[in-house]
């Protein structure tokens, strides 16, 4: 294969050498390009300014090339700033190229430090943070898409509930919720939700164990750094950046009209033998809008939503300084408003609303030419207002309220039945009062560099201490007010009322709180230094954290610590061959000691082939290729719920269990028992196995990145669930037993080309990642079909569905199902042969809820001030369980549940469709038409314009007086439109019926303003 | 400054900083201190009893007969309906169920109580705090008993649900640490368990005191509630579905041992009356019978005050802790008085209870359904009433009409009253569009066109959560009577003993006794049908159609109600017709719950229940 591509190589280079020939109308010109210390460069680029001739130099340097006499030769080599050289009638032009120090001393974030990039090995992925500048609150709905190896969901759009899901080269444990990443701010353990984009300096996922290993327990999941800017000597710059915007949802939920409501539930009945439940009379009544109070039609989702809300955003930012000292000051304005209705008429304001304020201070003090003292202290403040009731619930109420069960209102009474499940949702989203919630967060650490070169050159010291904190606090003031229905009208037409609730009048006050705090201290000793060819890196680093938050009970309320030694050796040859050795030792309060601390080393290999000498042949195509291969350990700690595995617990009742006594006297006990028996329990590893390339072509036009990698995670916590249940363990103990493997692919690449006065840059990145079940206490099953083991850990186990049954014959000659079973019902698979449809024939089916496949391309275009760019991202190979009430028509029966309007679309004795989406309708869940099955299963694969920008530079001239240096108006859209063969509802929303607050689209224009 | 002095500063600094608290060698040692443990629970005497509180909650909360939270048997058998078509009950009477879907999966459940109960005995001798007080020694042998009363019942519970249980080892609980292979436990036969709870229930016995002699301690296990309960063992052991059940021939473990005695034995029966006479013989208990205003007895009220007066004279055992007011009374009043309407009774129930003359009103059904109406009844089943007398007033449908007092205390009928008419005046109306009719009632109406009426106190109001909160009878006399009566017909049919308790019970509902004469089969008859009647709503039958192997008529095939989708008025006929509700399956798997799958899956030595 690789002497086919060089033989290709070579013929494309002869077919130049000939087509040089054509056009050598005038001069040749020879030479020799040359460094500084004035070595003969091979494999340089030589090319004629304006055309696509083109050269190579030889191995010592040398050339030759055919040009007119008064072009221009321009010499390019990679690491190396573009010569451009008049001809001028010369026939012999000798070049010496410098080095760009800029290229060579880029620099990547890597664990506890930066590291040059030609020499990193590890597998790392960066965004520029303009790209994150986008019109929402929350950092992460920005990332899945834009980075590869970043696999991730986002649930609802709730703002201020609005947190994707975000996990890093998939999810690789049993319990997605302990496959989070660090996340590390300015190198401290954060929240990155609220950062404001604006004051992100970089932003960085490592993924491999090589780049990841230092962080020991703490890595398996993979670390996001982020670094906060930092000011820049010079004059002060100021930036002022505003954006303001209307939102609106994705995608509502069509639900169905209340006569489609009637005659369906009257279907549902009369289909399998029943009586219709509604009248003909009601029905018309209904149609006809007559008395709307007594035949209500109502389409609550219209009741609670708003089409528009809006957004904005603003950030003020100043930095600056000297050489002694540097400053980067921001401060920055959240404010979203939700799409939920009030009641203009409530004494109280209960708008769904989120404010947020951020300020950044990033101080830089060089206190002597070696010491550097640098103090970063930012913080945030969100206040939120919201419905008495919480929001998720509402939605849930809408899809338990049939359409034509009671009015929105009842003239000037609120309506509503007793039942505690059918609750009216206009009066829960407005009439319920409404909650108040702020949360402060304060962010500080104060870092101290010593440069220690008199020493041993290369050499310094830092440390680091760090304080943060979070408070949040919740005022409740709700109520439930009186309900009422009307049961008809007097002789006189007035409305007749019974009153279904006796509620309060007054909204009452309730309160909570909770917070936390975090110490961080980190010392390490630092070694960098270049000896001719050589790079030489080191790093010993000790750290600990002490971290408390508010806790439900004695054991989540104490700290916890953790603390460790990293250390990293690293060595690079002449720019080719690098290896690297790191490791992390860290300790966790979390288990007995003794095995309180794991050691965690990852070894990591470079090669750059581009950079040896048999390459130069093809260097004009491909300008830079490197090899990197890591491998190494590391942990997690974190088990779910549970700290001090290794003591036992006792649980106590709140309130009184259980009661004796005679008559009045009644002396209740609190019920006493066992809570977790004490196991002694360490690590999760992870073994992680990366091998990835990096590649420059077509001119360094193109760059392209990609890494394979595998993950092998042992000893997951898992209750030990084979115990069989007539042991009579309350909660089975906790033990190492789960192994999970990892494995897929991620790239990147970009493309960056100009023509004419256009410029274009193209990327794209992509990542795939799917997990199996190697080992989970799984008991052997019945069948093999039936084993979790084998599977990914978010599997969905159901029947699959064979299609509708077309008549009783073939009913009665199929394996015999449970329930009433009629033509029009789905027929499933009998897997065992049995004869029967039951908990044997249960296999895996579909993907599950998170994407095996996520992807990320965008095109940004320029054209002198103004640019255009649209960014795309998808997901492949996720899939919805559709289920539930509301979803699952008449699920409970008659007057409950609400209905998607797609129920018109099902099997009908009359139109036996064999692909209705919905089977026979029944009352009740009368068979297993609703059991989780492939039938109900679709893929929601999804292609989205993310976001889409126009900016127009306003021209100098307009502005010059003003004293602004550039100024920027731009339109920014996201999540403009979706491409989905799912409709039902937001793609993101995942399984069930659509019960969440859907994502939001935006549309907004702003201005960046630089002084 | 000399730069390398400089330099050591730094770094001296910088090191002081991060090593300050890190050098504490206590970092990592901050478990929670000062807090109780396990030893420190069997150390105190409060901590110990609350402990023994904690094995005592797995007695089942029976008056929730809807959710997981409670036991599902009223709404499972042909005396109830669950109307919600989402619960459990539904789905598993119209057979959609299997044994990996969990409905009612308390298997666990009473696993959990055994090793409470175990691991308390195992431990509670330790207590120092309970051994230094007065007659300490004694406190602790006591509530060692109790404890392994509840063991035992535990374990009863879980021989009615699941039939032969795995029997653990008794003085120590199995550590959670013991190999997996060592815990392949398998069942034990169903006689052998019999054995085993009766032999527990004696040993606690022996250690407990007859009764209560301290108020506070109502509730708690006697001797006599220990007597009780193994009546109740020994009954059930005694009857068809485990004393020589063919249909079980094949129900055996891995190892071919057989679960169910293929031999029919008629000691068991003698066992069984033997255990039900000593709880007579006891003199504790009577049944609760009170008079009217006038001095004569109120059979209506004695039979209604026998679970609403606290701790009468025929309670013998009951749950305090108990949600009747919040839970089962909710369900079963009607909507305008708060309630949700949604414990349905069947006809087939309603059928069942006998004229006040004393004679069965329904013999049987034709083919179609229609009922076999016994002409010497007077039961007429077309009309209305004309007249008020004692229970109904005039335009009642003739079908209530001259019923005997337990069907008034039992059945909400359309047309009936509300039991606390102070509050909520109306007459229910269960015609469709009555006032707790099917119209407008979203999910909330009875599906029969009944509602249980049995154990709802007359002063509660659920539309002001102003309930009446009592104990949760469990046992009360009645059932030793009429399981004495019945076992003994078993074992000497024409025993003058038989009559006369059955004739108690008749007494006290104000019924004509049943003449002396009647064969073996007839007598047995009749004690079911009092069974029926007087246990009616207690969880019982869902057991006695069970362990007489009689389910398969009783559970299975078309259920009917009348017709909720007519009717507009208290006297509209259309709505008083027998109509199919439902049409249950019952096969013969049913007789028992499948023990749930990923049970069988953990263990291969543990059988699975026949058919499932």
């Amino acid at each position: 294969m690789l002497k086919k591509i060089l033989i290709l190589f070579l013929l494309i280079f002869l077919i130049q050498e000939v087509t040089r020939e054509i056009f050598a109308q005038s001069i040749t010109v020879t030479g020799k390009v040359v460094d500084d210390r004035g070595e003969g460069i091979p494999g340089a680029t030589i090319t004629v300014k304006g055309t696509q001739q083109g050269t190579l130099t030889s191995v010592d340097g040398n050339y030759s090339i055919a040009a007119e006499a008064t072009a221009t030769l321009v010499f390019s080599f990679v690491g190396y700033l573009k010569e451009e050289v008049l001809i001028a009638n010369r026939t012999k032009i000798d070049v010496t190229i410098k080095v760009d120090s800029k290229a060579l001393e880029e620099v990547v974030v890597v664990g506890y430090g930066t590291q040059k990039k030609i020499s990193s090995v590890g597998a790392q992925t960066t965004v520029r943070p303009d790209e994150l500048k986008l019109p929402v609150r929350n950092l992460t709905s920005s990332l899945v898409g834009r980075l590869s190896g970043v696999v991730g969901v986002q649930r609802s759009g709730e703002p201020g509930n609005d947190n994707a899901e975000i996990f890093i080269r998939g999810i690789a444990t049993l319990d997605k919720g302990l496959s989070q990443p660090l996340v590390l701010v300015d190198g401290v353990e954060r929240q990155m939700n609220d950062i404001d984009p604006e004051d992100i300096g970089s932003f960085t996922v490592l993924k491999d164990a090589s780049a990841t290993a230092v962080y020991g327990v703490r890595g398996a999941n993979g670390v996001i750094i982020i670094t906060t800017k930092k000011g820049v000597a010079g004059k002060p710059k100021i930036r002022v950046r505003y954006t303001e915007g209307v939102t609106t949802f994705t995608k509502v939920p069509d639900l169905a009209d209340g006569i489609t409501y009637m005659n369906m539930a009257n279907e549902a009945s009369v289909t399998r033998g029943g009586n219709p439940n509604y009248t003909q009379e009601r029905i018309n009544k209904t149609m006809s809008g007559e008395d709307p109070y007594l035949y209500p039609n109502v389409d609550w989702y219209e009741t609670i939503f708003k089409k528009y809300a809006s957004n904005r955003n603003a950030n003020v930012n100043i930095s600056g300084g000297t050489e002694v000292a540097t400053y980067y000051l921001s401060a920055g304005y959240y404010s979203e408003s939700g799409l939920l209705k009030t009641d203009e008429a409530a004494k109280y304001n209960s708008r769904l609303n989120l404010d947020r304020y951020n300020f950044t201070s990033n101080l830089t003090l060089n206190a002597s030419k070696t010491t550097k003292i640098e103090l970063g202290i930012q913080g945030n403040m969100t206040n939120r207002n919201l419905p008495g009731e919480t929001v998720s619930t509402i939605f849930g109420y809408v899809m338990a309220i049939p359409s034509v069960f009671h009015p929105v209102k009842l003239e000037d009474r609120l309506a509503g039945s007793s039942s505690t499940v059918i609750i009216n949702p206009y009066n829960s989203l407005t009439q319920r009062g409404y909650r108040t919630l702020w949360t402060n967060k304060l962010y500080s650490n104060l870092r101290l560099t010593q440069k220690l070169d008199a020493v041993i050159p290369g050499l310094f010291v830092t440390g680091m201490f760090s304080f943060d904190a979070l408070n949040s606090h919740t005022n409740n003031r709700t109520k439930e007010p009186d309900r009422w229905l009307a049961t008809g009208r007097d002789a006189n037409g007035n409305l007749q009322f019974i009153r279904t609730y006796v509620g309060t009048q007054y909204l009452g006050y309730s309160t909570s709180s909770s917070g936390n705090r975090q110490f961080y201290n980190e010392a390490s000793l630092n070694y960098s230094h270049t000896f001719g060819k050589h790079d030489v890196g080191g790093l010993i680093l000790y750290n600990q954290r002490d971290f408390i938050e508010t806790g439900g009970d004695l054991i989540s309320s104490l700290p916890q610590r953790s603390r460790g030694i990293a250390a990293r050796a690293n060595y690079a040859y002449d720019n080719r061959y690098m290896a690297e050795v790191n490791f992390g030792y860290n300790g966790s309060e979390n288990f007995a000691a003794g095995s309180r601390y794991g050691f965690f080393p990852s070894i990591g290999l470079g090669w750059v082939p581009s950079e040896e000498k048999f390459f130069f042949p093809v260097k004009n195509v491909i300008q830079f290729l490197k090899f990197r291969f890591t491998h190494g350990l590391v942990g997690n700690s974190i088990i779910g719920g549970r700290r001090f595995a290794y003591i036992g617990t006792v649980t106590t009742t709140a309130d009184n269990l259980y009661s004796f006594g005679q008559g009045q006297t009644n002396i209740g006990f609190k019920g006493t028992d066992i809570g977790e028996y004490p196991v002694n329990v360490t690590w999760e590893t992870a073994t992680k196995t990366n091998l990835g390339f990096e590649l420059y072509t077509l001119n360094n036009k193109l760059n392209v990145q990609a890494d394979f990698f595998r993950e092998y995670r042992e000893g997951i916590f898992l209750r030990r669930t084979a115990i069989p249940g007539f042991i009579g363990i309350n909660q089975e103990p906790y033990g190492n037993v789960g192994v999970v493997l990892n494995k897929g692919v991620d790239a990147s690449m970009s493309y960056n080309a100009k023509i004419g006065e256009v410029s274009l840059q193209f990327q794209g990145n992509f990542t795939y990642a799917k997990n199996k079940i190697i080992r989970n206490d799984e008991p052997a099953k019945a069948y093999p079909w039936m084993a979790r083991i084998g599977q990914k850990t978010t599997q969905v186990f159901g029947y699959e569905a064979l299609g509708l049954f077309k008549d009783s014959t073939e009913i009665v000659e199929a394996p015999k199902q449970v329930g009433d079973v009629r033509p029009g019902d789905i027929r499933f698979k009998d897997l065992n042969g049995d004869g029967l449809i039951n908990q044997f024939d249960v296999k895996p089916v579909g993907y599950g809820p998170y994407p095996e496949i996520v992807y990320g391309f965008g095109l940004t275009g320029s054209y002198k001030g103004f640019t255009l760019g649209a960014f795309f991202q998808g997901a492949g190979n996720v899939d919805v369980v559709m289920n539930d009430e509301g979803f699952v028509p008449f699920q409970a029966g008659s007057e409950r549940g609400n209905l998607f309007d797609v129920v018109e679309d099902r099997w009908t004795p009359q139109n036996p469709d064999p692909n209705a989406f919905y089977p026979r309708l029944s009352f009740g869940l009368v068979n297993d038409n609703y059991a989780t099955s492939t039938w109900f299963m679709r893929n929601t694969g999804y292609l989205r314009i993310k976001t889409l920008q126009a900016g127009f530079e306003i021209p100098d001239k307009w502005i010059k007086k003003t004293g602004i240096t550039s100024s920027r108006l731009f339109f920014i859209g996201t999540n403009l439109l979706t491409f989905s063969k799912f409709n039902l509802w937001d793609v993101e929303l995942g399984s069930g019926r659509g019960t969440n607050y859907p994502n939001v689209k935006t549309f907004s224009v702003g201005i960046d303003i630089n002084f | 400054m000399n730069m390398k002095f400089k330099i050591h500063i730094y770094l001296l600094v910088t090191f002081m900083v991060c090593f300050a608290s890190a050098c504490n060698p206590d970092f990592f040692n901050q478990v929670p201190n000062d807090r109780m443990t396990v030893d420190e629970v069997f150390q105190r005497r409060l901590e110990s009893e609350q402990y023994l509180a904690k094995v005592y909650s797995f007695i089942r909360d029976e008056s929730d007969q809807t959710l997981d939270g409670g036991t599902p048997y009223m709404g499972l058998s042909d005396e109830g309906d669950i109307t919600y078509t989402n619960h459990p009950t539904y789905l598993m009477n119209i057979g959609n169920w299997d044994a990996s879907k969990d409905f009612y999966n308390f298997w666990r459940q009473y696993y959990l109580g055994i090793r409470t109960a175990t691991y308390f005995m195992q431990r509670i001798g330790e207590n120092t705090e309970i051994l230094a007080a007065d007659g300490g020694e004694a406190i602790i042998k006591r509530y060692r008993a109790e404890a392994r009363a509840l063991r035992a019942e535990f374990y009863a519970n879980i021989l009615k649900q699941y039939g032969p249980a795995v029997l653990l080892p008794t003085d120590q609980v199995v550590s959670p640490e013991t190999p997996l292979t060592e815990l392949s436990y398998s069942r034990s036969s169903y006689d052998e368990c019999v054995e085993f709870i009766v032999s527990e229930f004696d040993k606690a016995a022996e250690e407990l005191p007859l009764w209560y002699d301290n108020p506070n301690d109502y509730g708690k296990m006697t001797k006599a509630v220990c007597m009780g309960l193994k009546a109740r063992v020994l009954l059930y052991a005694a009857s068809p579905q485990w004393n020589g059940n063919t249909r079980y021939a094949n129900f055996k473990n891995k190892d071919g041992k057989q679960l169910v005695s293929q031999s029919y034995s008629s000691e068991k029966w003698k066992r069984a009356a033997d255990a039900a006479k000593a709880v007579i013989d006891l003199g504790l208990f009577s049944l609760y019978k009170v008079n009217d205003a006038a001095g004569k007895p109120d059979p209506l009220r004695s039979y209604q005050y026998a679970l609403l007066d606290v701790w009468n004279s025929e309670t013998i055992f009951a749950r305090k802790s108990n949600s009747l007011g919040n839970n089962w009374e909710w369900r079963a009043t009607p909507r305008f008085a708060g309630g949700t309407s949604g414990n349905g009774v069947p006809q087939q129930q309603v059928d069942a209870y006998q004229m006040a003359n004393g004679e069965i009103p329904i013999t049987g059904y034709n083919a179609d359904g229609t009922p076999v109406i016994n002409a010497k009844s007077g039961y007429q089943e077309t009309g209305f009433s004309t007249v008020n007398n004692a229970f109904t007033e005039a335009g009642t449908y003739n079908m209530y009409m001259n019923r005997e007092p337990r069907f008034y205390a039992s059945i909400t009928y359309s047309g009936s009253y509300n039991l606390n008419k102070t509050a909520f005046p109306a007459k229910i109306g269960i015609y469709f569009t009555g006032n707790n009719g099917r119209n407008g009632g979203n999910n909330n109406f009875t599906r029969t066109g009944y509602l249980a009426r049995k154990n709802i106190h007359p002063s509660s109001n659920q539309q002001t959560s102003q309930r009446v909160s009592r104990p949760l009878v469990l046992m009360r006399l009645a059932e030793i009577y009429l399981g004495y009566a019945e076992a003994l017909n078993e074992y000497t049919p024409g025993n003058a003993d038989i009559l006369k308790y059955t004739n108690l019970i008749r007494e006290r509902a104000g019924i004509p006794e049943l003449a002396a004469g009647l064969t073996k089969e007839m007598m047995r008859e009749r004690i079911l049908l009092e069974r029926r009647i007087e246990l009616a709503f207690e969880r019982h039958r869902y057991f006695d159609s069970r362990r007489w192997l009689i389910a398969e008529k009783t559970d299975g095939g078309p259920f009917y109600g009348l017709d909720i989708d007519k009717g507009t008025s208290f006297t509209d006929a259309a709505f008083f017709k027998r109509v199919v509700f439902e049409t249950r399956v019952f096969t013969d798997k049913n007789y028992l719950f499948p023990i749930p799958q990923s049970e069988i899956d953990k263990d291969v030595n543990l059988m699975q229940n026949p058919g499932w």
